[in-house]
């Protein structure tokens, strides 16, 4: 008897394993076999720090808003402004200080509320007050509505890239329902948009997984392209790969170190694009801490000093670029000219040092996220190398985004690594950080003449005359070597190729919305 | 028995006010700012100041730990600093992934460990040896490589499971124990090489008493002697092997939920250490020392179930 329990128990074992086995290895897309996922699964190493447009970051984490926050305007691949909940645009006059939205007429909020250009300038006015990444930008804005389905914005300065604001690269153009604000701590953890469809907390679990299924009430059926769009969080870029070579996930963000590994598989492909800089900001252009950095020729020096294409070589293999400006191919302020200002020459980067008066070197305290091992080895390759002109770089590493600039805050520090840095954005914006007066990178609050003449200028240029005007911007920063770029580094995307449209806009650094792709 | 779980459950309260007040005061000395951590460089000075109240930041860490230990005795273990989530909420939906992982790995270990170790004590002297090699290497090799190497070859080569994942047993219980396969079995390697030497250890000496060579004079059967008898007499250190190593694979599921991206206790506590979600990692602090006392304290019940002696003592 007892043999037969313990025969019956084995069994039972067995059919359990096979019972798993069975359900095991399926993939997002096996509910729909050869037509392509009729789910779409994508991975990221983060979950949201909220839900809330006005407090998220940016960069990947665009994948959780996408779905369920139509923007005004949306960008299209070949890098124009699209429609999007506005269908009208364009500046108003000729001095790049007003800009008029029309609404799409019919627009509803997923809740089934029509949208009003005044419960747009509500959701711009709560916007506002946030503190997500790209807020500083809309601070100044003031708005006003002529009519029901008309929004004015204004800008105190000129701006000539207004447009880009309403795209989803900024998330204020990200419109939040009444029924949203009415209690804002509830836009953390649920969405109050008008996107294509809405987050499920009955099928999401919290930094684990986040699932949208398509919202009734969206003006575009036709543009719901996927049954359920789940964003998983995976902070082990390692276990994404498994996880998109078994066929668990669609799309993953990559690096360096594993994008060469799926090469050979013919179901998955790859799309990169240069997005930020890599290199060191020189916050201490006035001398306040390092007395040297507030000589031109020193900053020179350093730009001389560094092997640009050796260290990205090596940090970044296929997947960066040297450049030696804090713009980067594709984008409107990359400049040819700026990029053959420093080739590297440690003769003369010591010779400039010399004629400075520090020839026998100089040391620049640093502090830098070593969240990301790209960045760790880059800054200690460029460390290696100053020290061979004389350079100490006295190096102080944050494990997290909170000691990094808790550390950048104390102003001890003439230099920082911005992990994973800055970029891929219209010249405007990009420089808007780091160089001019008011910029949140700006710590030391340094100003320059000819930097802000530049600026000013790119400001109140026409469509035409812009792309000349960002570059002459780039040329002045590098002239006077503001920064200290070293690697344009490629944001590096995995993805099936079941999955079609997944790319980059022209002059974009941010993938077009996960919600335009489609599949086989 | 009764007593005994009386007297141990007073025991644990000091136990946890120390480890959280410790706990506490170790995340004080972390670098970093939770406030900027939350807010980001962008804030404004005035949303700075307010989360710093909110958070009781602005008050000496001895304070901080009375509010915090005054909630917890409300039964709030207070909200994550990133999503806004009640810290208990939270727990509740990532402790049954650790538990599946926890209990799934110790009845794995258990089962085969046992009978391994029973298999290599009856056997000649070249199969000890063998046993003895293939036990360090079980012990030596870590877990997470052991985790990686399942994944390489059953869900990536043969796609036998899943390479990363959860479904909750709800959802669809085939499912669920296919997302748990390669995680148990990961887990629980290291844990079969240290129960089997222990019960191959025991078994050893216990089979050399006068007791069971009187069973064996007496003609009953050699299986009956080991499995039944023997193994009896075997129990307390296998027990106490057992209660060891289930307390190791609560700390040992970090790596592995990692490695799978599970969403249990282990991948919260590392995205809320680096995240400086200290309400989350204070919460889950306590949550894995309550853990780590009721696996002593039905480590106790079972000795006294198995020796009556120490009912008595």
């Amino acid at each position: 008897m007892k043999r037969r329990t313990a025969l019956q128990a084995s069994i039972g074992v067995v059919a359990s394993l096979a019972l798993a086995a069975c359900g095991g290895g399926q993939t997002s897309g096996d509910s729909d076999a050869g037509a392509g996922p009729a789910n779409l699964t994508i991975a990221l190493s983060s979950a949201p720090n909220s839900l809330d447009p006005a407090q998220i970051a940016v960069g990947p984490f665009l994948n959780y808003m996408d779905p369920a926050y139509a923007t005004l305007l949306t960008r299209k691949a070949d890098g124009t402004l699209g429609a999007g909940l506005a269908d009208k645009w364009g500046y108003v006059g000729t001095k790049n200080t007003k800009f008029e939205l029309h609404l799409r007429k019919g627009v509803k909020f997923a809740d089934g509320t029509p949208i009003t250009a005044a419960d747009v300038v509500t959701s711009f006015k709560y916007f506002q007050k946030g503190s997500g990444p790209t807020v500083a930008y809309y601070r100044p804005l003031t708005f006003s509505t002529p009519d029901s389905s008309t929004v004015v914005i204004s800008s105190p300065t000129p701006n000539p890239d207004m447009g880009t604001l309403f795209t989803p690269s900024y998330m204020g153009g990200a419109i939040i329902s009444p029924a949203g604000l009415k209690n804002p701590k509830k836009l953390a953890s649920a969405t109050f948009g008008a996107g294509p469809y809405v987050y499920s907390p009955q099928q999401s679990v919290s930094g684990d997984h986040y699932v949208y299924v398509p919202n009734k009430n969206f003006y575009d059926k036709a543009a719901v392209h996927f049954k359920k769009i789940t964003v998983r969080v995976m902070p082990n870029v390692n276990s994404q790969v498994q996880a998109l070579k078994s066929g668990q996930i669609d799309l993953m963000f990559g690096t360096p170190d594993v994008a060469p590994t799926i090469a050979g598989n013919k179901s998955l492909t790859t799309v990169k694009k240069p997005t930020t800089w890599a290199g060191l900001f020189l916050l201490d252009r006035d001398g306040t801490v390092v007395k040297g950095l507030a000589d031109e020729r020193v900053r020179q020096a350093l730009n001389h000093a560094i092997d640009r294409a050796a260290i990205t070589k090596a940090v970044y293999g296929d997947f960066g670029t040297p450049v030696s400006q804090p713009a980067m191919p594709g984008y409107d302020g990359y400049s040819a000219a700026a990029e053959k200002m420093y080739p590297y020459d440690p003769a003369k980067a010591k010779k400039l040092l010399k004629a400075a008066g520090y020839g026998k070197g100089l040391t620049i305290p640093v502090n830098y996220g070593s969240f990301d091992p790209s960045t760790t080895k880059m800054v200690q390759a460029v460390q290696a190398q100053l020290a061979e002109v004389g350079v100490k770089l006295k190096l102080r590493a944050a494990t997290n985004f909170g000691a990094w600039i808790n550390d950048l805050l104390t102003k001890k520090y003439a230099a920082t690594v911005l992990s994973p840095g800055t970029g891929g954005e219209p010249n405007f914006y990009a420089q808007q950080a780091g160089f001019t007066k008011t910029g949140i990178m700006n710590l030391f609050g340094v100003t320059d003449p000819d930097v802000d003449a530049a600026y000013a200028r790119l400001a109140k240029s026409d469509a035409k005359a812009g792309g000349a005007a960002a570059k002459d911007l780039t040329d002045v920063i590098v002239r006077k070597a503001l920064a200290l770029p070293v690697s344009g580094a490629d944001t590096i995307v995995l993805y099936n190729t079941k999955l079609q449209g997944v790319r980059f806009p022209e002059g974009g650094a941010q993938l077009i919305s996960n919600t335009t792709w489609t599949t086989r | 028995m009764f007593p005994i779980i009386l007297r141990r459950l007073a025991l644990s309260i000091p136990l946890l006010v120390i480890v959280s007040a410790i706990t506490f005061l170790l995340e004080s000395f972390v670098p970093g700012d939770p406030a900027r951590t939350v807010l980001g460089i962008n804030a404004t000075q005035e949303q700075y100041d307010a989360l710093q109240a909110a958070m009781h930041l602005d008050q000496p860490v001895a304070v901080q730990y009375w509010l915090y230990l005054r909630d917890v005795l409300h039964g709030d273990l207070g909200d994550s600093l990133f999503t806004g989530e009640s810290v208990l909420g939270l727990i509740g939906q990532r402790l049954p992934v650790t538990l599946a992982l926890v209990i799934g790995g110790t009845v794995l270990a258990s089962l085969v460990g046992v009978v391994l170790g029973v298999y290599s004590a009856t056997r000649g002297r070249f199969s000890r040896k063998l046993f003895d090699i293939v036990s360090l290497l079980g012990s030596a090799v870590p877990n997470f490589w052991i985790a990686l190497l399942l994944v390489a070859v059953f869900a990536v080569k043969f796609a036998l499971f899943p390479a990363t994942g959860y479904t909750p047993f709800a959802e669809s219980p085939g499912q669920w124990a296919a997302g748990l396969v390669l995680p148990v079995v990961a887990l629980s390697i290291g844990g079969v090489a240290f129960i089997s030497k222990v019960t191959r250890d025991a078994m050893l000496s216990t089979l050399g008493l006068d007791h069971i060579r009187t069973l064996r004079a007496s003609g009953i059967r050699p299986s009956s002697i080991v499995w039944k008898h023997a193994l009896r007499a075997c129990g307390l250190p296998v027990v106490t092997t057992i209660g060891l190593m289930m307390i190791t694979f609560i700390p040992g599921t970090i790596l592995i939920e990692n490695v799978f991206t599970l969403p249990g206790l282990g991948t919260t506590v590392v995205e809320a250490t680096n995240q400086h979600d200290l309400p989350v990692v204070q919460g889950l602090t306590i949550t894995f020392t309550v853990m780590v006392i009721v696996v002593n304290l039905l480590v106790d019940i079972l000795y006294s179930l198995l020796n009556p002696k120490v009912r008595t003592e």
